[in-house]
Order: C-alpha cells, then structure tokens, then sequence
C-alpha cells in the first residue's frame, strides 16, 4: 500500500468544501487514515452518493453503499405512533446485510442511521461492523443527545473535512443518545472519540 | 438503396442500434457489436465490449452487464462492468457490484452494491505495464499483497470472498 492520498480529499484544514458544508472534525479523521493507504474497503450505510462516491474512490478505495434503513425496514418493522418497534436479537441482522468477511472492512460510514433503529436492531448492526471491520479501522457515526422526529440526513462528503448535511425523505422518530449510551453500544471496541458539533450533533469516531 | 427508419425509444439521446421494446421478454445471453436499448424484460448477460448498453425505464435486466458505456433508467439485479462509464439516472434501481472508469449516480436512484473505478489505460501506462510485466517475469516471484479486501457480491447474492487488486 502506498501513502499517496489524493489531494483532493486531503484532510486540509482550510476545508475546501461547497457552501453550506460543515467541518467534521471525525471525517477528518476518516480522511487522514484512508489517506494513509489504498485499495481499501469503505462501507456507506446512508445509500449511495456520487460525492461520497468521489471521495472513496478518489483515494483508492471500493465504496460499499446501502441505505441501512430501507434493508432493515422490513426486517424491524416500520415504527408506530412514534415508537420503536419491539427489539430483535442481537447478531441476526437479514441476510444480505453487510455480509463482508470478518475484518475486511476499512471504514464504515454510519452517519445518524443507528439513532433511527430500534436498539436491538443498533446493536445486532453495531455487532456486525465490529466483526467486518478491520483491527485500527475507523466507524464515523452522528447522534443527538435528546430523542425526537426528523428525516435522516442525506450526507455528502464535500471536502476531506467537510460535511454537507441535508434532510432527506420523511421525518420519523430517533432515539436519543447520551454518551454513556454511546459508549455501552460501542463497548466492544478498541477507542471512541467525541466531538460536539452545531445543531447539538455529536460526530464520534469509534476505532476498532 | 432503400434506408431503413432508425428506432429510437422515447428517452435520453439514443442513436442507432438495436431495441428490446417493452413487451418483449428474453432469457439468455446477448452478445453484439452495437449499441442496444433494452426497455422489455432480460434474464441473462449482456457483453457489448465496444457498446453502449441503455437500459430504458420499463426495462429489467437479470444478469452481468459489460460494456463500453451502460446508462440505466431502469432495473438491474447484476454486477455492471464498463470500460468507460456508467450512469444509473434517477428512479433507477440497481443491486449490483459497479465498475467503471466513472461510475456516476444520480440523486434518487437506488443502488445497492460496490462501486470501483478502473483507471484508463493510455497508450503509455500500457507500454511501461508491458515493460514491467517483463520485467516481473524475469524476477523471482513476489509475495501476494496482504491488503487485498474481500467484499459481498450484492448482485449474485453470494457472500462469496474475492480478492481485488486495483488496476494501474
């Protein structure tokens, strides 16, 4: 592998992203690791982007893309009156989902999807980034510390600090995340970092 | 000499070549050398190597797709390989591996897969890969990389591992 990231996305940080783009402190994290080497795998579980398209295979990389929700729509059920539907077991996501072999990923990009599951469902997901997930590889995730009901973010990758967050589709509920409970769903894993970001988001960077 | 009436379908800039109309439905392989417009129904591969292969918005395509140039309005279950570029526009539904020298995908439109660029071989990369290769023939045999990653097959559904090593 050699250390040769493109220019492009380089984790700059005068930014270079289109307007209302945010800096992300955890994307350029994300950056600056798969920067570091190339023919890597990256997972997108927000659905597939042509900018986060750019940004993956722009360093090198394969992009993974699949809309978590709309897989797991089905197999968890739709929410009700603005509850989760009941939890499943851990460890049996649906088939086709994120079937990688063990530690063959090299970043995951889960953006606010988890908030949006039911917890038996975030946590069976959470299972199966860890064991695909490479040792040292990184998962980029975005949580509000309070519950409620928005649409989930559409998230573009417009810089390699720089994050541009849209609302995309219907609002629907999500659960709130403190980060203790951040820190109990990603327990298995090796490191977690926390950063505070506008609209009371927190990015955290989880490593395995 | 009489000229036949080229057929067009009624989207996206089409030029002459030959068209799967939406009541029709295939199974089996097609091969060609011309561009093809599919809005019926296929269950099999399609390989134009030198072609664009449209698939129109009634159109559904079971099977591999390799072509020069593959732009879809409308359903793939099937990894697309293209020597050039692939375009899946809005409203499309793709569950596939991709693989192109640009893959582009349009806002709305569903994919589920890999997606992997492919580097365009100039005439020059093409000679100095030549030279290497016999250069590497002449030299005693190189450990395989370790970083080769292995991915799902979201098209045939197999979670079968693969090793991938990018093209330079």
């Amino acid at each position: 592998m050699s250390a040769t990231p493109l220019p492009r996305f380089s984790a700059d940080k005068r930014g270079g992203g289109s307007s209302g783009a945010r800096k992300s402190y955890a994307l350029e994290q994300v950056t600056e690791y798969l920067g570091s080497f190339e023919c890597g795998q990256v997972v997108d579980l927000g659905g597939a982007c042509q900018s986060n398209i750019d940004y993956a295979t722009g360093m090198g990389h394969r992009l993974y893309a699949e809309d978590v929700l709309l897989t797991l729509a089905g197999w968890q059920g739709a929410p009700q009156d603005g509850a989760f539907p009941a939890d499943r077991e851990a460890e049996s996501l649906p088939s086709g989902c994120l079937e990688f072999p063990r530690g063959s990923v090299h970043a995951a990009l889960c953006w606010d999807r988890l908030q949006f599951l039911s917890e038996g469902a975030a946590s069976a997901l959470v299972a199966r980034l860890h064991r695909i997930l490479v040792p040292g590889g990184v998962l980029l995730a975005l949580f509000n510390p309070d519950q409620g009901a928005r649409a989930p973010f559409a998230c573009r990758v417009t810089g390699g600090n720089q994050l541009q967050l849209d609302p995309s589709g219907a609002a629907r509920p999500y659960r709130g995340h403190s980060t203790r409970s951040i820190e109990k769903l990603f327990h298995a894993f090796e490191s977690l970092k926390f950063y505070l970001t506008r609209e009371n988001l927190q990015e955290v960077i989880v490593r395995r | 000499m009489a000229t036949h009436p080229t057929r067009t379908a009624d989207f996206g800039t089409v030029r002459s070549g030959a068209l799967i109309g939406k009541t029709l439905t295939i199974t089996g392989e097609i091969r060609g050398e011309e561009d093809l417009v599919i809005d019926g129904r296929l269950e099999g591969d399609v390989e134009l190597p030198q072609h664009r292969l449209t698939i129109g918005p009634s159109g559904v395509l079971q099977g591999k797709i390799r072509a020069r140039e593959i732009v879809v309005y409308g359903t793939v279950q099937g990894n697309l390989h293209a020597s050039e570029r692939v375009e899946i526009k809005k409203h499309a539904k793709v569950i596939g591996d991709l693989k192109a020298q640009r893959p582009v995908i349009e806002d709305e439109a569903y994919f589920k897969g890999n997606v992997e660029t492919i580097r365009a071989e100039t005439p020059k990369a093409a000679a100095a890969g030549a030279a290497a290769t016999s250069a590497a023939a002449a030299a005693p045999t190189a450990p395989a990389p370790a970083s080769a990653a292995a991915a799902p097959s979201a098209g045939a559904g197999s979670p079968a591992a693969r090793q991938e090593s990018r093209k330079g």
